[in-house]
Formats: structure tokens, C-alpha cells, sequence
């Protein structure tokens, strides 16, 4: 298992002060954190590193969070993506479950709830992988393939 | 204060007072998540109290920061509280110049999300006009909408105001790339932008450039 500082969080929101100030307390808690301003500057980030977990806003010029979640998990289901926004509606929060993000959070977020939420998630990223490893190990490729795509 | 019977509000005016009260209390939330997350800062670095590390300075940085950020989130609301007056007589005096660039202020994060700038260029010599405040900034509000969801990719809309003859002309100019008219049609499209433009005695002119409204209505003096 990874130490908390192996942990690679990107965090997304076009609020620079607010995000910025947000990245540097994450890393005093010691774990990596890249910060981006927008869903574009997101999904460029992804294609050439994988972060373990992405703490994303919504309301961010641009592409909505909603779209960014959805293609974050298009283009690598892996991630895990835990929403930290302070518009969301209940729709949103809905459709953000159903796209696959791991968690809703309201702004302004308590920073220990926030560390245990990635920690959560990168645990549940982990349980997956180690668990598909197995399967793969064995010889089931599709169950393998089932659990990344947390089909089960 | 001139007092008037009773006049209905429709839906769609309705809407435009709950889209500034929406983005303005979008805005006061994420004021206060910066400042929280500044006080949650200074907090972490006395309890965490590395060794080395310029700590004092740090510290300085967030409280001037905090300082900065509550500027901010005060002007809005003085900005907001005008707002809300508007609404305290049917018809009153007021410096037009002022009344849109607050409407400017207000609405600027709706405007931020499509990546455009509101930019003002006011003629500062135009007179009061007396007439509903609350109803000139809605009209404004739809038209702004209208050149937001027609810009694609961003750009800016200056908004001008000058006085011809006995009427106040607003002026909205776009730079950027504008998709057809039928994009924001739906906007000023609706009964209740109608009944204002009636209302104030005020018409809208698309025809000149593609990318200019201008809006003119009466000066009148109480």
C-alpha cells in the first residue's frame, strides 16, 4: 500500500487563490498534488500522467464538471474523481454518482474530510486493482476486466 | 416617490432576479471558501510548526490575503444591496451609468463561464432618468444573455451609453465569434421582455452591424 505521499491527487477548479491555498494544505498532509484551473487544462493533464484521485469542481469556465467527469472516466475509468463544488444541485450530484465519481463534497470542504475521502477513494482503487491482478493472475481475464470496470 | 397601482411581474423577470441572486451568492460562497481555506492555512502552520521554513511570512501572506478577499466579498454586497433597492419604488431617478454597471458586477461570473468580458464605456455626461430601474436592468440582462449564449469560445461585449437627443441609447458591441441569431432568440423571445420594452417606451434595434444592439428608450426628467 502506497504511503499518504505516494498519493497523486489533482485538483481542478478555477478559483486560483482558493485551489491553490487548498494544494498547499494537502501537501502539508503529505500527499502530491498538481493543481489545474479548468477542464481542458484537466484532460491534457490526464493524457500524460495518471492522477490517483482528481478532486474536481463544476462550475469552472469553460466545460462543465459534469462533462469533465465524463470523459476523465472515458478515457481512464481508473481514476477515481471526488466532486468538491459549491453550486451543485441535487441532479448534479446524481449524475456525478452515475458517471462514477466516488464522492459529492460541498465548499467549503473540512480539509481532514477532504484527506480521508482521497484516501478512501485510492483505497477502493487499490482493493480493485489488487483484486483484478488476482483474477488476471488466475487465468480469468474477463472477471478481471469486470472488476476494473466495477461491473462487480 | 411616485406611487403606481400594482404591477404583475412575469416569470421570465422573475428568472433574472433569481439568476443575480444565484451567481451573487455563488460568488459570496466562494469568497468565503478561499478565506476558510486561508484561516485553515495559518491554522496548519502553527500546529504543524515545521523546523526552517519561513513560517512569519507565510503567515502575513494568508492574513493579507484574508484581508483582500473580505474587500471583495464587501463591495459585491454593496453592489448586491443597490441591486435589492431598485426594487423599493416602480419608478424613481437614478444614474443609468451606475444601474448597469452594477448589473455588470452582478452578473460577471455568468459571464466568466462562457469566457466573455463584460467591459462598460459609459458616457459619463448622460442625465438621471426617471423611470423603473429594476426594468431597464432586466431588459439589459436579456440582451447580455441573448450575445452570451450566441458567443462561442468567448470574447467581450462593451456596453455603452449615450444620450441622443431626448433619448438614452445603450449600446452593445461583441468581439468574438457570433453564432446566428436563433441561438438567443428564446431570450428576448419571451412575454416578459415584451411587456417591459412596452413599459418603458424603449425599442431594440438589431439591424445595424452583426455584431451590435442598441437599445433606446426616453429620457424623462421627474
Amino acid at each position: 500500500m502506497k504511503k499518504k505521499k505516494d498519493i497523486k491527487v489533482l485538483l481542478v477548479d478555477d478559483e486560483v487563490e482558493f485551489v491553490n491555498t487548498l494544494g498547499q494544505r494537502l501537501k502539508m498532509r503529505e500527499l502530491l498534488v498538481d493543481t489545474v484551473y479548468d477542464g481542458e487544462q484537466a484532460l491534457s493533464y490526464i493524457k500524460k500522467t495518471e492522477p490517483d484521485v482528481i478532486v474536481l469542481d463544476l462550475k469552472m469556465p469553460g466545460l462543465y464538471g459534469i462533462e469533465v467527469l465524463r470523459e476523465i472516466k472515458k478515457f481512464n475509468e481508473n481514476i477515481q474523481v471526488i466532486v468538491l463544488t459549491g453550486h451543485g444541485t441535487e441532479k448534479d450530484e446524481e449524475e456525478a454518482r452515475k458517471l462514477g465519481g466516488f464522492d459529492f463534497l460541498r465548499k467549503p470542504a473540512d480539509i481532514d474530510l477532504l484527506v480521508a475521502k482521497i484516501k478512501e477513494a485510492y483505497s477502493e482503487k487499490f482493493e480493485r486493482a489488487f483484486t483484478a491482478a488476482a483474477f488476471a493472475e488466475g487465468g480469468d481475464l474477463e472477471r478481471a476486466q469486470k472488476i476494473i470496470r466495477k461491473e462487480e | 416617490m411616485e406611487r403606481l397601482p400594482d404591477q404583475e411581474i412575469s416569470g421570465s423577470q422573475m428568472s433574472f432576479i433569481g439568476k443575480v441572486l444565484a451567481t451573487f451568492s455563488h460568488e459570496l460562497k466562494n469568497h468565503l471558501a478561499v478565506i476558510k481555506e486561508y484561516t485553515g492555512l495559518i491554522h496548519d502552520l502553527f500546529e504543524m510548526k515545521k523546523p526552517g521554513g519561513n513560517m512569519s511570512e507565510q503567515c502575513l501572506q494568508s492574513l493579507r490575503s484574508i484581508n483582500g478577499q473580505i474587500d471583495k466579498t464587501l463591495s459585491l454586497i454593496l453592489y448586491f444591496n443597490r441591486f435589492s433597492h431598485r426594487m423599493d419604488a416602480p419608478v424613481s431617478s437614478f444614474d443609468v451609468n451606475a444601474a448597469i454597471e452594477e448589473l455588470l458586477i452582478l452578473i460577471h461570473r455568468l459571464a466568466n463561464q462562457r469566457r466573455v468580458k463584460l467591459e462598460p464605456e459609459f458616457d459619463r455626461e448622460i442625465p438621471e432618468v426617471h423611470a423603473n430601474p429594476l426594468l431597464v436592468q432586466f431588459l439589459l440582462f436579456c440582451l447580455i444573455e441573448e450575445l452570451l449564449l450566441r458567443l462561442e469560445g468567448g470574447g467581450t461585449i462593451r456596453v455603452g451609453t449615450n444620450r441622443t437627443g431626448g433619448n438614452l441609447v445603450v449600446r452593445l458591441a461583441t468581439q468574438g465569434k457570433l453564432g446566428p441569431p436563433s441561438v438567443g432568440q428564446r431570450v428576448c423571445g419571451e412575454e416578459g421582455f415584451g411587456l417591459a420594452l412596452g413599459t418603458l417606451g424603449a425599442t431594440v434595434d438589431r439591424s445595424g452591424e452583426n455584431s451590435v444592439i442598441t437599445m433606446t428608450m426616453p429620457v424623462k426628467s421627474s
